[in-house]
Formats: C-alpha cells, structure tokens, sequence
C-alpha cells in the first residue's frame, strides 16, 4: 500500500519515515515520521498512540531483522482519561510536521544486522469527533538501517 | 516477647483504650446478647460449581436498642474469622478463612438496631472452609459477639463492651458431588507503594479479580443462542462470530487467571496524569498512575477496571491493544470494527465493569449478578443493609460516644 490511501478522498495525507543508514548497538534508534496534509482543511487529532508522543506508546512500528523475524513490541501500554488540550496536534493545510521517535528499547533492538521498518496505520481521533475511522494515518513506505558494533 | 516490643504493644493498647474508652473490667461477664440469629441457605442441594451462599439474619428481639460490633460476622461480607461450626457428618470442617489483626473500631465498625430490627449479610461459606467431599453438612453460628453496655456506657463516659454469646440453630445443606476447595487469591506485591496505597491497592485488586470472574461466568453460561442478541457483548465487542466470542471468552479466563493465580506486582512509582501503564512483555508488573488514584474502586474507568485494562495488555494474556479510549469510541470500534474491539482493552475493561449493567440474556434481567454492584458503588462495600435505622444516627452517636460525651440524655441520640 501506498502513502496514497484509499480511504481518504484525494490523497489528503501523506506519511513518510526516513532513518539514518547505521545506528550503534546499545544507542538511540531515531526514526523520523513525517505528516504532510494535504487537504484544505487544519486538522487537529489527539497525538496517543501515534509518533508525536515523545515515546512509543503503542504497538505502531512493524520492525522485523533480516531474517524477516519480526521483532515484538516491549513498550509501554497505557490507560488514559479524558483528553486536555495538550493531548491534541494540529497540521495546518498544505503543512507537513516531523516527529523523530526512539524505537531502539520499545523493540529490543539491540542485536548488530540489518532492520526493516515501517510504520503502521493508525486511525487518530479528530478532535471534537466521537469517531474513530474519520482521519487515517496510513502505513508508510519500509526504511532499512544496520545496526553495528 | 522483647522489651521494645512490649512497649509498643503497651502503647498500643494505652492508646486503644483512651481512643475508644474500651473497659476491659466486664470483659469475662457474659450478657444475653438479645440478638437472635437467623441462618438459611437458598438451597437444600448444592452441586460442585455452586455458590455456597449463606444468609445471615440478626435481630434485634428486646424492646431497647443494641449496639454491636460487627467484626468476624458476616456482616462484614467477608471471613475475617473462623464463625461458624460446620461439620460434615460429625466431622469438622478446617477453618480456611482470613484472621485479621484489627486496630481500635471506628463507628462504622459498630452497628445499632432498633428494638425489633434486623440486619442480614451473605457469605460464601466456601471462602472459609474446606468444603470438599460430598454428604450431608450442618452449620451453626457459633460466636461472641461484643456488644456495647448502654448502662455502663452512660454511668461512665467510656464506651463499654460486653461479649455476648450469639448462636444460631444449625441448618444444614447436601452436597451432591466433591468439590475443590477454594484456591486463595494470590495476595499482590508491592513497590514503591505506602500503607494508604497498598490498602487501596489490595481493595481494588480483589474487586478486579470479582469482576473478572463475574465476566468469565457470564460469557461461560450465556446458551449459545443467546449470545448474538447479548447486549453485554455486543455493546462492546460488536457483532456476534463464534470465533471472536471465544476469543473474548479466552481472554477473560486469562485475565483472571492472571489477576487471581498469578503474581501480580504493583508498582506506585509513576506520577503522569494517566491512570496507568505496563511493558507488554513485563507480565504481571502494572504501574499506577495518578489517575488511578482520583478514581472510584469499582464501575467506569475505576481502579478495579483499569486493572483488568492493564492485565488485558500483557502478551502472555490477552495481548490486547489501545485501538481506541473511551466508552464512546469502544462503542463505535465494536459497531465499526468488531475485530478491534475484541482486541482492544477499554472494550475489555467496559465488558467487566458493566456499568450501567447490560444484560447477557433477554428478559428477565436477574441473569445479571453484577448489576447491584455496578449501578450503586457510591456507598460502603457491602451488601448488608439494615431493614430501617438510619445510619447517621449510628455515626452521630459514636462520634459523640468517642468524644465522651455520653451523658446527654439517651433519647437525645438513641431512638
């Protein structure tokens, strides 16, 4: 699937991860995410479970080695309340928003080779909205990176 | 016994007394109680999955008010000592319950009747003996009770307790098939956790465990032709397959597995504003946060849900997910996506908590045994109520007894 979901009329978002080529073991794995919107609309969506939390706080990285054995996610899962006005994110229209994300601990990420990974569809809730579905974070194409000794 | 110890355990008893104003000087005179306890049980036969449950009546037979302690009766909706002889055919049953090491009572440990008033409470009797093999049991209430002297209490100024024998005729029940005792919940651990959280802690654990169980019951025993039309399920898991009620249904016998079998840890370390969170792959360890405490022990988003929320998430139990927060969006998730919504752990957590109640069955709505629980939890955890008697004139007339202040006229304070 492309970064052009069906779901949504006219391309409106767009979804990009980027890595760097190498990483060493026992650091910091940065992936970069990307959001493009491209509708003519501000958007404005809660941030949980999505990259722009500064953890991952969800299972939303697909990363699997070389071997294609696909990596478990070890990360937090939590209970929330009800959402405050900083829970929330906006993109304002033809605006894109970078996030980088720390994926090396919430993936066990620690064996030297080669990974592959991509980001998830997530389906974030508008805000003001009591539907979940209305705005699609579609899956992004898959990065590559080793990590080295 | 070492000689600090026993100076605590001087302090302690000093302090017992100038507290509550107990005198110990009647302690070995024993009064007529005039409380007549009454025991019965639903059913004459009992089969191995069943409930033994009990009914426990006292009522108050003389024409003046009575004022006990309800500590180790089943007023108190739990065992906290061994209360009953049971016998199964001659034989008696070993006392499996709770003992508990108490403080000094506090009003609402006593309880008041009115002249000819009762007050019932029910109990499992399998939560306090080892009621195994099949035949024929008698019981009988078998206890002092400590009653307050109102006429010592009212020449002195101290509150003065009586022990009272309170015993009942015995009543007795069959037993058609053996049974295995009861398995003791596995207490939790702690870390990083006080007195005040571990006791809040140790509250909401045991309520999670009852309704996870309660939820494992209710999806075990709807009939498969009901299951489609349960608006229990369907609220929060969406359109009926087999597969996915079964999948629900191994969830919840995960879940309280986990919650009852397994050694949970909970952890008191966390101050997000959250209520609470876990490492998937870190099985039985939940973190609470602050949240949790601002929340109410049992019905929505409370803290006996978010354990099943929590315990829901771990891979070795349900693995489930947070497709979505929120009773509003669980139940758009269980129209929209039913496949979500038996994956995701506030549809699990609504399903246990239930509140308000749904029913699993068409009709009659007593299918549901959840629904007292859910729909009321602003009061006290019991299901004992006293038939009449206000309970403010308890509290207004202990607050004044532990003040000293007993001398006002008694009809002042008693009715």
């Amino acid at each position: 699937m492309s970064a052009c979901n069906s779901e949504n009329a006219g391309n409106s978002i767009a979804i990009s991860l980027s890595a760097e080529p190498s990483y060493k073991v026992k650091e910091a794995v940065f992936v970069t995410i990307s959001v493009t919107n491209n509708t003519h609309n501000n958007i404005k969506f809660l941030k949980w479970g999505t990259p722009f939390e500064s953890m991952p706080t969800r299972d939303m990285f697909s990363v699997k080695k070389e071997d294609n054995q696909m990596l478990p996610y070890q990360g937090r899962m939590i209970k929330r309340g009800k959402p405050e006005a900083s829970d929330y994110i906006s993109i304002q229209a033809g605006q894109t928003l970078k996030q980088s994300i720390d994926i090396s601990k919430a993936y066990g990420i620690n064996e030297s080779g080669t990974y592959h990974v991509q980001y998830k569809e997530s389906y974030p809730v508008l805000e003001g909205s009591a539907s979940n579905g209305l705005l699609t974070l579609p899956p992004t194409n898959s990065v590559s990176f080793q990590l080295v000794e | 016994m070492n000689n600090k110890l026993q100076k605590i355990v001087l302090v302690f008893i000093l302090g017992f007394m100038q507290i509550v104003g107990v005198s110990y000087a009647n302690k070995e005179s024993y009064v007529v109680s005039g409380l007549e306890v009454k025991l019965s049980m639903p059913q004459g036969e009992y089969f191995a999955a069943d409930a033994l449950m009990l009914n426990f009546t006292l009522t108050n037979i003389t024409s003046e008010p009575v004022t006990f302690l309800k500590w180790e009766t089943p007023l108190e909706n739990d065992f906290t000592g061994d209360m009953f002889a049971v016998h199964l055919e001659g034989q008696k049953i070993r006392y499996i319950g709770k003992l508990v090491k108490r403080a000094a009572p506090q009003e609402n440990d006593f309880i008041t009747l009115a002249a000819g008033e009762s007050i019932s409470g029910v109990i499992d009797l399998a939560d306090g003996y080892a009621i195994e093999n099949e035949g024929n049991y008698t019981l009988a209430f078998n206890k002092h009770l400590q009653i307050v002297d109102n006429l010592a209490t009212k020449n002195s100024s101290k509150l003065n307790l009586k022990l009272a024998p309170a015993n009942s005729s015995a009543v007795g029940f069959m037993l058609n098939e053996g049974r295995y005792m009861k398995q003791r919940a596995k207490q939790a651990n702690f870390s990083s956790c006080d007195a005040s959280q571990q006791s809040v802690l140790n509250n909401a654990h045991a309520a999670a465990i009852v309704i996870a169980e309660e939820s494992l019951n209710s999806l075990n025993n709807t009939a498969t032709s009901e299951q489609a039309t349960a608006e229990r399920y369907t609220t929060w898991f969406g359109s009926h397959t087999s597969s996915r009620y079964s999948t629900v249904t191994s969830h919840f016998t995960k879940i309280h597995d986990a919650l009852a079998n397994q050694q949970v840890t909970l952890h008191c370390d966390c101050t997000d504003s959250f209520f609470a969170y876990v490492f998937i792959g870190d099985e039985y360890n939940i973190h609470l946060c602050n949240a949790f405490w601002n929340a109410a022990l049992k019905g929505t988003d409370s803290q006996a849900g978010t354990l099943i929320h929590e315990t829901s998430h771990f891979t070795v139990v349900a693995a489930t997910d947070d497709h979505v927060y929120g009773q509003n969006e669980a139940k758009i998730l269980a129209i929209n996506n039913p496949n979500n919504a038996i994956d995701n752990a506030d549809s699990h957590e609504y399903f246990a908590e239930n509140t308000p109640a749904l029913l699993m069955e068409d009709g009659d709505g007593s299918s549901d045994d959840n629904s007292d629980g859910s729909t009321s939890n602003n009061s006290d955890d019991g299901t004992s109520s006293a038939s009449g008697g206000g309970s403010f004139d308890q509290y207004l007339l202990y607050f004044l007894m532990l003040l000293g202040i007993s001398k006002i006229s008694r009809k002042y304070w008693l009715k």
